[in-house]
């Protein structure tokens, strides 16, 4: 007995210690910040989509004399849930429209990742608001959005990657670095401003961990609260949701008839329930996890195109994402390992080439790019067709197959490379704007000046030390 | 009580810090944790239907869930896919002029968002109605329709009384839809017919100058 009793206590201690460990573990090991960036960007576009379009209908969904009168809500919420509160309360009719303007710009900063602990706790609040101000128009969707926006504001890591917050410290630290240019004919060690990779925290694992936690459950519920009803064992409720009148987007009555009634049906009901019970543990699984965010992929687009819920299946699917590994993400754009793909030739002695290339290295999704000051390089060893006098009047751009862009056209290869600026690249992509873009580019080039004539912070810092006559004084 | 070794800086000479964070914030994090976890299993674990513990075991997390919008219980499409109620509403003038309908959802709306938060309305408006029908006798008592009939009074104006009805848009019957799809040919079914809809069921007539 006094064994049964020592080995029953040293068992109960070492399974607390485990536990102990493993909670810690679990909850405080620093997390890349990339999947957590990504999933405050999506957050971010859904609830700006979902503000906006309130904006359609802001007096009746947000007004006084709107479907939700505001002392029904009220008393709706005194009787249910007396601790809810939303700002919209407090903004009189008059105030509406200047009110949901403010929003959406707060939340258009939250999701470009600016000043991320503040906008984030407010994009929180104005989702919230905005469900409570107006509970008869909330469905899933709403309720998904702001949990998420719950533990990005909570947990304030959101903005370590993907953002212009992340941006502008890449930005500083490669400005810093161009500064301590070793003279005229130093080259700047643009390694010393870091790599793409963000630095892992306890905070971004806190918030990934609470979502992850949170995704499961939002699987759980469902598939557990299915095995009630009799539907879901004889294989026709996926039929109740592809018929449903008021959801459907294309005719599928054709699932009616056989086969396509037993084997397809009848498969896709079985199939959305085991997904529903087994995601809860098959995406810890190592092994088994990418197949769990494919079946939640595939599921989520079947929800979005047959459904038309789309919104509420992006809003899954950025859930998701706290999943998916930091490396991989980023190895998407920067590829596996990160290489060089883009060398990219400046005017070393131009004060302004030089900011340009700290913009360059700031947006470097993962050593991508590869600043190569043409001052002090053998051009032919980059490329045997590179010219001096060419790429002294504007960048050059040199790719991994070799070819060489030149000017706006090598401004739109780095946005192309550059999630960042992906934005730009396909605005100045659009047709017609390339033509202005090179005009404007090489009227800044020839125009650009250079350390003789510095008129920026940047070069102000490491006037040169020698005359660079000899390599252009004068815009060319 | 033990002491996890990790914990016993200047004992053991090992570090008590994970990712940087001291034991203090760990501990005071790891209880803000353990109450949040254990705040959104008991919301999700409370609706019905659900055991008289997980009913009380809620109780405590109510603020929490009324001040941080979770407690969700995420039961979708279960446990089965129901019907869709749709709502219609009937504005009436007192200057003759011709009746207007307003349904709900709206299938002209766009983008499908708009259509979404419609197809909630009639979904809030049902369930108000049903919980009134069934607890007041009475579902011309729902707030929701006194709610949406006054603002369709204002958003007509001169309305004179707005009546509300709600019917069910219901899930075909698969053999139903083989017969028509039969004699139907290439044309396709019409899941908008009448047949496919419950009798509209009368909330009330609400006045719109008292409403």
């Amino acid at each position: 007995m006094r064994r049964l009793l020592s080995d029953l206590g040293a068992y109960a201690g070492g399974l607390v210690r485990d536990a102990r460990s493993g909670w810690d573990h679990f909850f405080f090991a620093p997390a890349d910040p990339t999947p957590l960036g990504l999933i405050r960007l999506a957050v971010g576009l859904l609830l700006l989509w979902s503000l906006g379009v309130t904006g359609l209908d802001l007096r009746a969904f947000l007004g006084s004399d709107g479907w939700a009168d505001p002392a029904v809500v009220r008393l709706f919420l005194s009787e249910r849930a007396p601790s809810a509160w939303s700002l919209w309360f407090w903004v009189p009719d008059a105030w509406l429209v200047p009110a949901w303007a403010a929003c959406l710009a707060v939340v258009g900063l939250f999701a470009a990742g600016f000043g991320s602990r503040v906008t984030a706790v407010l994009a929180w609040a104005i989702a919230v608001s905005t469900t409570r101000r107006s509970p008869v128009t909330v469905f899933g969707f709403d309720d998904i959005l702001a949990t998420w926006a719950f533990y990005l504001a909570v947990t304030g890591a959101s903005g370590r990657a993907v953002s212009v917050d992340r941006l502008i410290t890449r930005y500083r630290l490669s400005r810093a670095v161009a500064r301590r240019r070793p003279g005229a004919k130093g080259r700047i060690a643009w390694d010393e401003a870091g790599t793409g990779a963000p630095a892992a925290s306890v905070g971004v694992n806190l918030g990934l961990r609470l979502i992850q936690l949170h995704l499961c459950l939002v699987y759980l519920m469902p598939g557990l609260s299915k095995l009630q009803g009799s539907a879901w064992w004889d294989g026709t409720a996926a039929w109740g949701i592809v018929a449903a009148g008021e959801f459907r987007r294309f005719d599928l009555t054709w699932l009616a008839e056989e086969p396509y009634w037993t084997y397809v049906v009848a498969l896709a009901t079985h199939a959305a329930l085991a997904f529903e019970l087994s995601y809860p543990v098959a995406v810890w699984v190592r092994p088994l996890r990418p197949l769990a965010l494919a079946a939640a992929s595939a599921t989520h687009l079947a929800i979005g195109l047959t459904l038309g819920l789309t919104e509420f299946s992006l809003a899954m699917l950025a859930g998701n994402l706290a999943f998916a590994s930091g490396p991989w993400l980023r190895s998407l754009v920067a590829g596996r390992p990160p290489a060089p793909t883009a060398r990219v030739l400046y005017d070393g002695g131009c004060p302004r080439c030089r900011a340009s290339m700290a913009v360059v290295t700031a947006v470097d999704p993962d050593r991508v790019f590869e600043p190569v000051d043409l001052t002090v390089t053998d051009l032919p060893a980059i490329h045997p067709a590179l010219d001096r006098e060419a790429c002294m009047r504007s960048m050059h751009v040199v790719d991994a197959r070799g070819r060489v862009s030149v000017g706006y056209d090598a401004v739109l290869t780095l946005a192309w490379r550059a999630p960042l600026l992906w934005p730009f690249a396909i605005a100045g992509s659009v047709p017609g704007v390339p033509i202005l873009g090179r005009r404007i580019y090489d009227r800044i080039a020839r125009s650009r000046p250079r350390d003789e004539a510095c008129t920026d912070d940047t070069c102000g810092l490491h006037p040169p030390t020698q005359p660079r006559a000899e390599a252009g004084r004068t815009a060319r | 009580m033990r002491r996890d070794p990790a914990d016993q800086v200047g004992v053991s000479g090992v570090d008590d810090r994970r990712g940087g964070w001291p034991v203090m914030g760990r501990r005071i994090v790891s209880a803000v944790l353990l109450f949040h976890i254990a705040a959104v299993l008991a919301g999700a674990l409370a609706a019905s239907p659900a055991s008289e513990l997980e009913r009380k075991v809620v109780g405590p997390f109510g603020v929490y869930h009324e001040a941080t919008n979770l407690g969700q219980s995420y039961r979708y499409y279960s446990p089965a896919p129901p019907p869709t109620p749709v709502v219609t509403a009937t504005v009436a003038f007192d200057d003759g002029r011709p009746e207007a309908t307003v349904r709900l959802p709206d299938r002209g709306l766009s983008p499908r968002l708009r259509y979404q938060r419609h197809l909630a309305l009639a979904h809030h408006l049902f369930v108000d109605f049903d919980e009134a029908r069934r607890f007041a006798g009475d579902g011309g008592r729902s707030r929701w329709a006194r709610a949406y009939a006054r603002h369709l009074g204002k958003t007509f104006p001169g309305a004179r009384s707005v009546a509300l009805t709600v019917r069910f848009h219901l899930i075909p019957d698969p053999a139903r839809v083989r017969e028509l799809r039969a004699e139907a040919g290439s044309r396709g079914v019409n899941l908008d017919a009448e047949e496919f809809y419950t009798v509209p069921e009368r909330i009330g007539v609400f006045p719109c100058d008292a409403s």
